[in-house]
């Protein structure tokens, strides 16, 4: 196991260095760059910010030093957020997105998991077609309307809830309602096929004939055994919502790292685009690792090298 | 089966009362409640002063000299005053930081127009108690020509007539940038030709002034607690891409003493939720979409007026076909600009055919009268042009970037195009930056653009713009009689005379070349709230109504 | 001597038959689930008004008619009109062709791709598949919409840009899910005796594997196709999409959406548009699944329900 772990962490590295090339050569081929706006720079005032910046070398240089302070931990410093930290950027981003999303996934598993177990357990019945066809139509539209509608009924028609930022616990919910639909429903339908399957096999089948009481089958073995796939898709789902979406932060104005994300590319902010990047990739990587050592723990057939 | 069953079911059930149980408890804890308070706080006066705005992004910096985007300058304008600024809504220059307006009887400018010599007031205080004096006028106006300070921005260049100011920009020595604290309380600064707008300047962020001890902590020396100005208001709080909150400046030196006690800067990039938030009662004040102008139009709270700002289509000048004057005349006529404002705008806005906005010394009304809408005048001119009823034209592309506005404009033009000359255009919809890249190189035939003044002078929106050597000739519009028309009335400082130069340079570029196709000047359309008193708009205001003068706001009991 | 024919000819008529019998069992079982045959007529329903886009709009979808801009549904307009004066019935109409050929075109390629980056890991032995599948880590670490930005920049965001461009960054996730579900067949005992017999590994793969895994393959790809659609929603809402006056109803909505309490129409219908086609292909994907799987519940003899519930 611990091998395991450690062969995997070893490729965090290159595969870090890969990303880090390729969105170092993305960002220098597309178009435009960190100083262009709707007016001209005066040329000496370009001349002078590529100089302070370093950007009037040439490019493989630019790189090498990159690599360079990004070994020492420097992650440079913002051109859209003159001179901030890259970063202190990510950190104050990361923060409030990874508590939006970690609520947000809690809520989507929370609801997610028994929904699709009951659904499976009462297949085919009104409370089957109910609770998936429930959250799946909370699921079938972008998340962008989803988010203005909550926005127009509850901010605007019932003032119930504020609308913007990011600080007390009012103005999470609707963000957190938003982000957890489309994982809810995925979690409960992927459930409730998984927890299916494990109800058609031959142990279940032998446990019942054994005269084992329902719960005790359904706790045992079902959830057990169900739960498998379900982890593998949690994963992916966590790291989604953990590096912030930036719909959902623009809408309800949430000072998170998705909302910055998006804005440094317009921007051709580089520090910022190469910094979230890794911390992206690094954030993946991990997570996908965690599925799979959480793989071994629950499901002790498979096996690793 | 009945316990898991139950079992699930109690799963369920403990998340919602949860969620329910959590949402009903912090319900009480309402921070974002209107402004609360009906208790007196004299004179009519609600108890909490406190303004709640939108601002649209992250301000880039808050650094004067560097400021460049409309929330950096909107917040610097609270911070920081100059050595003079606008007296009124008419945009008069009184003086602020200095003792009285310099002139050639009170020796203040020297026969020549190349000397000033500015008097500053002896109460000048920094926020933290500290005397402001000339030295540090010196040291920012300097500063502006730094290259690792206002070297790197848009502005200084408007403040190259400081002699030695281009120099250091080029990397000499800031030394001989001839700016300097004579003593204490008076500043002098030598130019190199006369400039009449050099007041006007000087009221402006970019000679807004900083202290060399605060700005040599760092990089970070614009965090609210290591900012120091010396404006009605001070910087208190900065929680990044979230809020921005100012309070008032209890050793604000000024005669214009603020009544407000916060400024609360929301940071909201999405307008529609931002109007949600005005209505929820969040914000004080808030702009209205374009797509609801409709439904405030009568609205009690509407605050409508013009602003300082052209836009239309943007040729350039030397691809075909546009590089030929009648084809140019042809577009220019063909754009049924009062449909465009009265019915696709709902009224916001104010059909043009002048590049010069009114309210702009050398704006003449009847400026491009030849090109207004008639589609049979402009399938006349594609005619002159050699391209009767569009016949041997190139490929023509409209290109613009990817914001909601540009894409409304722009397939209206493409259809009016189309519908008056029979011509089929292509819209090229390109990402913001792409954009910016090409617009900046010229790499278009035609795009929407305009200009949106930085201070109210037609200095602002000729020479800079359509000079041949100007870096921000976009169109590459060259004219030797524009040139000099320029060149003259740069050097004037009589205003009658400048108008006048300015006016016949104006009707050069657009009655004769048809180098820029207007449409319309763009409105300032807002919401404020009742209890938002005193609120005095301008043409060159930044962002907010108001926002030279938020000294002058108070919110009312409510 | 016609009762009896040659064994070794019935042999050869029979095997076939059998294998082809698990599609159409599979097509069977499809045609009795009502739900996914509802989705599936809704599906075929927008597929066929979008043939027919130019016969049934009303006017020409860049008409822009000023006396007529911002109002509601009328007998003229039945889905009102937009800022500019357009019918948005000939708008959403059109629209369709955009939408639903985005989500089933970019599912193709992402497919394409995905089917064999993940065979090729499945059988390519353990060295092969580790390096792949750190390929696909990085290529799912990476951020699409830079990726995006960069294609569309270069090549302009024309429908095909959009297909090649989403197709892309999609296919990742089905390479893993191919691989997953190979690995996981080779370890069954008929692909190991095939394996003993001799067969050889592109045999294998496509004989064995690929029907075998094609069926949750199948699921996930037509999971997929709305998840085009809403890809094709978020880029026009950050101002990506296809250049106008081209809209599919991702744009559609994301024009519409700032206005949405003046003129709610302009965000109902499209919205309406994407969240029946969305939960239309949920019920075919489901339908699609319960279908493949011959052990599935629904599937049983009802007999074998019954016997399920205990006192």
């Amino acid at each position: 196991m611990l091998t395991f772990i450690l062969h995997r962490l070893l490729w965090l590295l290159p595969v870090l260095i890969a990303v880090a090339t390729i969105t170092f050569a993305l960002m220098h081929l597309v178009p435009g760059g960190p100083w262009d706006s709707n007016r001209r720079l005066p040329p000496a005032a370009e001349e002078n910010l590529n100089r302070r910046y370093g950007l009037d070398k040439p490019l493989p240089e630019q790189f090498i030093d990159y690599l360079a302070d990004l070994a020492q931990g420097d992650l440079g410093v913002s051109y859209r957020s003159l001179n901030r930290p890259v970063s202190a950027i990510i950190w104050d981003g990361a923060r409030v997105s990874f508590t939006l999303g970690f609520i947000a996934l809690l809520v989507a598993v929370g609801f997610g998991v028994p929904v699709g177990l009951l659904a499976a357990l009462r297949q085919n019945t009104v409370i089957d077609y109910a609770s998936v066809g429930f959250v799946s139509i909370g699921a079938s539209l972008p998340s962008f309307v989803t988010g203005m509608l909550l926005l127009v009924v509850f901010s605007a028609e019932l003032h119930l809830l504020p609308t913007a930022g990011w600080g007390s616990f009012r103005q999470a919910i609707m963000p957190v309602l938003a982000l957890s639909i489309l994982p809810a429903a995925y979690i409960s339908r992927v459930t409730r096929a998984s927890m299916l399957e494990v109800l058609q096999q031959d142990y279940v089948r032998t446990a019942r004939a054994k005269g084992l009481r329902e719960q005790v089958i359904v706790m045992r073995h079902v959830v057990r055994n169900g739960m498998i796939p379900v982890l593998t898709v949690i994963g992916p789902v966590a790291a989604a919502l953990v590096t912030g979406s930036f719909i959902i932060e623009y809408l309800f104005s949430i000072p998170g790292i998705g909302r910055t994300f998006v804005t440094s590319i317009g921007a051709r902010d580089y520090g910022v685009i190469m910094g979230t990047t890794l911390f992206y990739a690094f954030v993946v990587v991990l997570f996908n690792l965690m599925v799979d050592i959480l793989y071994v723990f629950v499901d002790p057939r498979i096996r690793y090298q | 089966m009945t316990l898991k069953l139950r079992g699930s079911w109690l799963w369920l059930l403990v998340v919602a009362v949860a969620v329910a149980a959590a949402a009903l408890t912090a319900c009480s804890d309402s921070d974002d409640d209107g402004n609360g308070g009906t208790t007196d706080g004299g004179d009519g006066l609600a108890a909490d002063q406190t303004l709640r705005i939108r601002l649209i992004g992250e301000p880039t910096t808050l650094d004067p000299q560097l400021a460049a985007f409309t929330p950096d300058i909107g917040v610097v304008k609270q911070l920081w005053r100059g050595l003079f600024y606008y007296g009124d809504v008419d945009l008069s220059i009184v003086p602020a930081a200095a003792l009285e307006i310099p002139t050639v009887e009170n020796g203040g400018i020297s026969e020549d127009g190349l000397t000033y010599t500015i008097k500053l007031r002896d109460d000048l205080t920094w926020s933290d108690g500290q005397a402001l004096t000339a030295e540090d006028f010196e040291y920012s106006l300097k500063r502006l020509f730094d290259p690792a300070a206002g070297g790197g921005g848009y502005y200084y260049s408007y403040y190259t007539d400081i002699i030695g100011g281009q120099e250091a920009v080029d990397g000499g020595s800031l030394d001989e940038v001839s700016v300097s604290a004579v003593d204490a309380t008076t500043l002098e600064i030598k130019l190199s030709q006369p400039r009449a707008t050099l007041l006007t300047l000087l009221a402006l962020w970019p000679a807004y002034p900083v202290r060399e001890d605060v700005v040599s902590t760092g990089e970070s020396w614009t965090e609210a607690g290591t900012l120091v100005g010396n404006g009605p208001y001070v910087l208190s709080e900065w929680a990044h891409d979230d809020h921005i909150t100012l309070t008032a400046n209890e050793n604000y030196w000024g005669d214009d003493q603020p009544t407000l006690e916060t400024i609360d800067y929301r940071i909201q990039p999405n307008e529609g939720a931002a109007l949600i938030a005005y209505d929820n009662g969040e914000l004080d004040m808030t702009p209205i979409p374009l797509t609801d102008a409709a439904r405030f139009a009568d609205s009690p709270e509407q605050i409508q007026y013009a602003q300082l700002a052209t836009l239309g289509m943007q040729f350039n000048v030397t691809r075909a076909p546009f590089d030929n004057v009648d084809v140019r005349r042809a577009f220019t006529a063909a754009i049924d600009r009062d449909t465009f404002v009265n019915d696709v705008r709902g009224g916001v806005g104010q059909a043009t055919t002048s590049w010069l906005p009114p309210g702009i010394l050398g704006y003449d009304a009847d400026r491009g009268k030849d090109y207004a809408f008639d589609a049979d005048q402009a399938k006349q001119f594609l005619e002159d042009a050699g391209f009767p009823g569009g016949e041997g034209l190139p490929d023509i592309t409209l290109m613009v970037g990817d914001s909601q506005s540009e894409a409304l404009s722009s397939q209206f033009v493409q259809e009016q195009v189309k519908r008056n000359l029979g011509v089929d255009i292509e819209i090229e919809t390109l990402e913001g930056a792409t954009f910016e890249d090409r617009f900046l190189s010229s790499d278009f035939q035609v795009t929407l653009g305009g200009w949106s003044a930085d201070y109210a002078d037609a200095e602002n929106w000729l020479p800079s713009l359509w000079g041949t050597e100007a870096s921000n000739n976009i169109s590459l519009y060259s004219n030797t009689q524009f040139d000099d028309l320029m060149e003259q009335a740069a050097a004037e400082l009589a205003p009658e005379k400048r108008a006048d130069l300015y006016r016949q340079g104006e009707a050069i570029l657009i009655d004769e070349d048809v180098a820029f196709g207007p449409i319309y000047h763009n409105v300032k359309n807002w919401l404020a709230k009742p209890w938002v008193d005193g609120i005095a708009f301008t043409e060159a205001d930044s962002e907010t109504p108001g926002d030279w003068f938020f000294t002058r706001v108070s919110i009312k009991e409510h | 001597m016609r009762e009896a024919a040659p064994p070794a000819a019935q042999l050869e008529l029979r095997a076939p038959l059998l294998y082809r019998s698990l599609w159409v069992d599979a097509l069977r079982r499809f045609s009795r689930n009502r739900i996914a045959m509802l989705g599936l007529g809704f599906v075929l329903l927008v597929a066929v008004l979008a043939l027919l886009a130019p016969v049934i709009d009303r006017y020409d979808p860049s008409f822009q008619q000023y006396s007529a801009i911002n109002q509601g549904p009328s007998w003229d307009h039945w889905f009102g009109t937009d800022a500019l004066g357009r019918d948005q019935w000939s708008r959403v109409v059109h629209g369709a062709r955009i939408s639903l050929g985005i989500g089933l075109l970019t599912t193709v390629v992402a497919l394409s791709i995905g089917l064999t980056v993940g065979l090729a890991a499945a059988l390519g032995g353990r060295s092969v598949d580790n390096v792949v599948m750190r390929g696909t880590d990085v290529a799912y670490a990476f951020p699409e919409l830079l990726m995006l930005i960069l294609i569309i920049s270069v090549v302009g965001s024309s429908f095909v840009m959009m297909v090649i461009a989403i197709g892309i960054v999609s296919w990742p996730t089905l390479a893993r899910l191919v691989r997953g579900q190979s690995l996981s067949l080779q370890e069954r005992d008929f692909v190991l005796a095939a394996r003993a017999t001799g067969a050889g590994r592109v045999h294998v793969a496509t004989t064995h594997l690929l029907p075998n895994a094609l069926g949750p393959v199948m699921v996930a790809a037509v999971f997929a196709i709305p998840l085009a659609i809403f890809a094709e929603a978020a880029l026009a809402f950050i101002g990506l999409g296809i250049p106008p006056p081209a809209a599919g109803w991702g744009r559609l909505v994301a024009d519409g959406y700032v206005g949405v309490r003046s003129s709610p129409h302009l965000v109902l219908f499209p919205t309406l548009a994407i969240a029946l086609t969305m939960v239309s292909f949920t019920f075919i994907g489901d339908g699609l699944r319960d279908a493949l799987d011959p052990r599935a519940s629904r599937n049983q003899p009802a007999k074998e329900r019954i016997s399920r519930r205990r006192p």
